[in-house]
């Protein structure tokens, strides 16, 4: 599922919130940041897909792909692993998302150092910064 | 879940992004605070997603390389091109069965960790009376082409891997768990001879018989299979 965040300023802070069930976390990205300062926005808004790479039932490190290109070229991707209990067991990154020729979705892999192990793993998460 | 994205200083581009991916999981949802460690953001773009996920565990289906059964009863004969595996209890009738699959065509690593690990058989002639049959790790190879009774038989571990049970009017297939033999199997990278399959009580005055289809068997779908789920 992915939700739309709307910007609110109040006093020169800028909050966003949004809530949502856990059994309906099926996917949430930052669309639309703002501010009166500026905008931030995200450089892909139709999902990203995952492929894991795994040895001795750990894993070694996380493909993602479905990067919207040349929207995302040049950003850093990073990510984190976390059980059910969302706890942290892994993460990655960043990694920049390279600049190539043409228009077809990108895809980088992250090398996860801390292999966790595969079976523990409940969630990701990936943020991009830039381009 | 609550997601709070605190840009407090966004107007210096700096967003608690940071936060967001690394104090998220401890803070049990996506909530970042004002205060949080940041990271700069010098662009206009940050994206974010979180969801639940596995990793996905491969999985590999065997077909049969050779299966057979022998029968105390008929001593010299070979039954590896019989459509059926047959196992039976009774004094001086016994009948068992012999399966191998190939799975060395799955290519598992030797580090890969076995999830499940099911020997499947498509039941042919149930028994009269519910009966359990046992499957033993064969250690020694056979031929499917010329085992017999009287032929010296492949030896195989005297401990049970799994027992599976079936009625006069239940099941359409009977599963064993192997696992644990397909983990010693990857583990070790060692060949795997397969399975002897027998009655848990072999003896007895009463007549109890099984058949199931075998790899010769014209129905594909009918035909033995070892399906395996790991992690590489």
């Amino acid at each position: 599922m992915r939700r739309r965040l709307a910007a609110a300023v109040a006093g020169g802070t800028l909050v966003f919130c949004v809530s949502a069930s856990a059994s309906s976390l099926g996917g949430l990205d930052v669309s639309n940041l703002a501010s009166g300062a500026g905008v931030v926005v995200a450089c892909d808004d139709d999902g990203l897909s995952t492929s894991y790479t795994t040895s001795a039932g750990k894993v070694t490190a996380v493909t993602v792909s479905g990067i919207a290109d040349p929207g995302c070229e040049g950003a850093r991707l990073s990510l984190s692993l976390v059980t059910n209990g969302k706890a942290q067991i892994g993460s990655g990154g960043p990694v920049v998302v390279p600049f190539d020729e043409g228009t077809a979705d990108d895809s980088v892999t992250v090398p996860v150092a801390t292999r966790p192990d595969v079976s523990a793993i409940a969630g990701v998460h990936i943020v991009m910064e830039g381009p | 879940m609550t997601l709070t994205v605190n840009a407090r200083s966004l107007g210096s581009r700096r967003v608690a992004a940071a936060a967001l991916l690394l104090g998220l999981p401890a803070l049990g949802g996506l909530c970042v605070g004002g205060a949080a460690a940041g990271f700069p953001v010098d662009s206009d773009h940050l994206t974010v997603v979180s969801r639940p996920e596995s990793v996905p565990a491969t999985s590999c289906t065997a077909a049969a390389t050779a299966d057979t059964h022998t029968d105390q009863q008929d001593r010299n004969t070979n039954f590896g091109t019989a459509s059926e595996l047959r196992v039976g209890a009774r004094n001086a009738q016994v009948k068992r069965t012999f399966i191998t699959f190939d799975l060395a065509a799955c290519a598992i690593p030797s580090g890969a960790r076995v999830l499940s690990a099911s020997l499947r058989l498509h039941v042919a002639t149930r028994p009269t009376q519910p009966r359990s049959y046992d499957v033993h790790r064969l250690t020694g190879g056979f031929v499917e082409s010329t085992l017999t009774w009287n032929t010296a038989q492949p030896t195989s571990a005297t401990s049970v891997t799994s027992s599976s049970t079936i009625g006069p009017t239940t099941g359409a297939t009977l599963t064993w768990d192997v696992r644990s033999d397909v983990a010693r199997f990857v583990s070790t990278q060692a060949t795997s001879h397969g399975w002897l399959l027998r009655d848990a009580t072999e003896s007895g005055p009463t007549l109890y018989q099984a058949a199931f289809s075998s790899r010769d068997h014209a129905v594909v779908e009918r035909r033995p299979l070892l399906v395996i789920d790991y992690y590489s």
